[in-house]
């Protein structure tokens, strides 16, 4: 999971199981050829393809962005808008072409590519009769063409591109109105479904993100800022939720290890907004919650391991990380508190170490399996 | 991996029509406003211009209606940033000037009166948006433009819909009418 590829581990394998007489050879053969053609599906040059080909995209359509800035006068109106149009029924009409050559890679990108000149057209007509109406307006029609486009032409890319357009109008909407866009919630609903439905796995991450980004922002948009409280809350309900989720054999499995994540990032970051974003914090409250944030952060990376949940444990690791940094500025100055309390909380890690140690040993004799 | 189950052209084909027809329709709601509002000739000044995804264009102050004056703000009882505000403008011998604002539109509109739909820029102060706050202009101009705009007095033409929406037609300067643009 963690480091090379499953098939060069197989490969490094194989041959001794093989010489110790557990497979055959035909078996090894047969084995290694499917595990290198499921992975060259999603890795090697049709992933570099697939890349180069999206960000190329991305690039043609700043070009056709800045093309719009910049030839104001040299044409008439209509041909502007026209040119434009056109290349969108290219766009999608080569895409369609590639998706039956089988050039799936070239396909997404130029779904991406109609998507984007769709946004740059609706600029321009916005150019073309002074609009400045509501800006964050012309988002959200941006984002509900690019979600059409890539569930309909069933293209990953766009969808998620709809996803970060979203992104882009709940954040521009909230720094409109300073206080929380609620209609986010139902926007960002649409692309994370398709997402969820198409099960692309990045996609889902960055959708879990999002929101996680969105609660965390609740605790400093609500009028009883700042209520980090309520974010702690949501975030443990998630991670709990998440749980449940992980331990139900009839759902997928990597939904409920990605909302534990999710909900024990969002915890971990109202415990830091509590702890150091806070004007006036007394020092007893400020250890309580470095304590429990530690706390958390050692369970979520044991759990991580201990699951080989990779997202979890890395996403731990780091806020274990931050936590410490943050204490150590906090508490920089008073330099005797500083060790106090690392002394302190490197002893409870190391108590927490010898427990996990010697309950996972109880664990394994109750069910008769030799550590 | 679950997909959508249609024939690829067809898919390409409705995509792209609805995202035109999208673009179509744009168009069509504003060349109506703009073909059939009620003409409204108000004066302004420039305060910025440059944007840098869409050309030069020139940021417009309507001197009667930018900023609205505390008496009127009194019938508020809460404002909050970006709420809505319909204004109310009634025709005076030195021009168009506001008379009331509320956050619904009005239920009776004299004839000479008209109302101007906004929002509010922020909860402290009378500072309203319109959304035809930007006159964009052919690369290179603006700074001709603003020259011209500094040394006479400008005006905006605007056409205003039933409802309140408002559209920037033309300018005016020193009472001449200048980049009137085409419907279309």
């Amino acid at each position: 999971m963690l480091g090379r590829s499953y098939g060069s581990r197989l490969e490094a394998d194989l041959p001794r199981w093989a010489a110790a007489g557990w497979v055959s050879d035909d078996g090894v053969k047969a084995i290694l050829a499917e595990v290198r053609e499921q992975e060259a599906s999603t890795s090697g040059p049709n992933r570099l393809i697939s890349i180069l080909s999206v960000l190329g995209a991305i690039l043609i359509g700043a070009g056709v962005l800045s093309f719009v800035a910049a030839n104001w006068q040299d044409m008439p109106r209509l041909f502007r808008l026209g040119l434009l149009v056109t290349c969108i029924w290219a766009s999608y009409g080569a895409a369609a072409a590639t998706f039956r050559r089988g050039l799936d890679a070239f396909a997404h990108a130029l779904v991406l590519l109609g998507s984007v000149i769709f946004g740059a057209s609706i600029m321009l007509v916005a150019q073309m009769y002074h609009m400045n109406g509501n800006p964050p307006d012309a988002v959200l029609l941006w984002m509900a063409g690019s979600l059409l486009a890539g569930v309909v032409m069933n293209s990953n890319p766009t969808i998620v591109f709809s996803l970060l357009l979203t992104c882009l109008w709940g954040a521009w909407e909230t720094q409109e109105t300073y206080g929380v866009y609620w209609p986010f919630l139902l926007v960002w609903a649409l692309p994370t479904i398709a997402l969820v439905w198409r099960d692309c796995r990045y996609g889902v991450k960055l959708a879990a993100i999002a929101i996680g980004a969105w609660i965390v922002s609740l605790g400093y948009l609500l009028p009883d800022y700042p209520n980090h409280l309520l974010v702690l809350i949501i975030g443990l309900v998630i991670a709990a939720g998440g749980f449940a989720l992980s331990k139900t054999p009839q759902l997928e499995e990597r939904h409920g290890r990605l909302l534990l994540a999710l909900g024990y990032a969002i915890a971990f970051a109202a415990l830091f907004g509590a702890q150091f974003l806070t004007a006036h914090i007394s020092f007893a409250a400020l250890v309580i919650l470095a304590v429990l944030a530690l706390l958390m952060s050692v369970a979520a990376i044991w759990w991580g391991l201990k699951t080989h949940d990779a997202t979890l444990h890395r996403i731990a690791y780091a806020a274990f990380a931050v936590e410490v940094i943050g204490i150590y500025i906090k508490t920089i100055g008073t330099l005797m508190g500083t060790s106090v309390f690392f002394f302190s909380a490197g002893l409870g890690v190391v108590a927490l170490a010898v427990a996990a140690f010697w309950v996972d040993r109880r664990l394994r004799k109750m069910i008769g399996e030799t550590p | 991996m679950k997909a959508f189950k249609l024939n690829i052209w067809l898919a390409a084909l409705i995509v792209a029509a609805l995202q035109t027809s999208a673009l179509a329709y744009m168009i069509v709601e504003r060349a109506s406003l703009l073909k059939n509002g009620r003409e409204i000739v108000l004066d302004v000044r420039p305060v910025d211009p440059r944007s840098l995804f869409r050309g030069d264009y020139v940021i417009l102050s309507y001197s009667a209606i930018s900023s609205l004056p505390k008496d009127l703000l009194q019938t508020l009882p809460v404002r909050r940033k970006a709420m809505p505000a319909y204004v109310t403008l009634k025709k005076a011998s030195e021009g168009w000037q506001p008379i009331a604002v509320d956050t619904r539109y009005p239920d009776k509109v004299a004839p000479d009166e008209v109302v101007f739909k906004g929002r509010f820029r922020n909860k402290w102060s009378g500072r309203i948006n319109y959304g035809i706050e930007n006159f964009f202009v052919p690369e290179g101009e603006g700074k001709e433009l603003e020259k011209l705009i500094r040394a006479g007095q400008l005006r905006a033409i605007l056409a205003v819909a039933g409802d309140g929406t408002i559209g920037l037609k033309a300018l005016e300067v020193e009472g001449q009418r200048r980049y009137d643009q085409p419907l279309y």
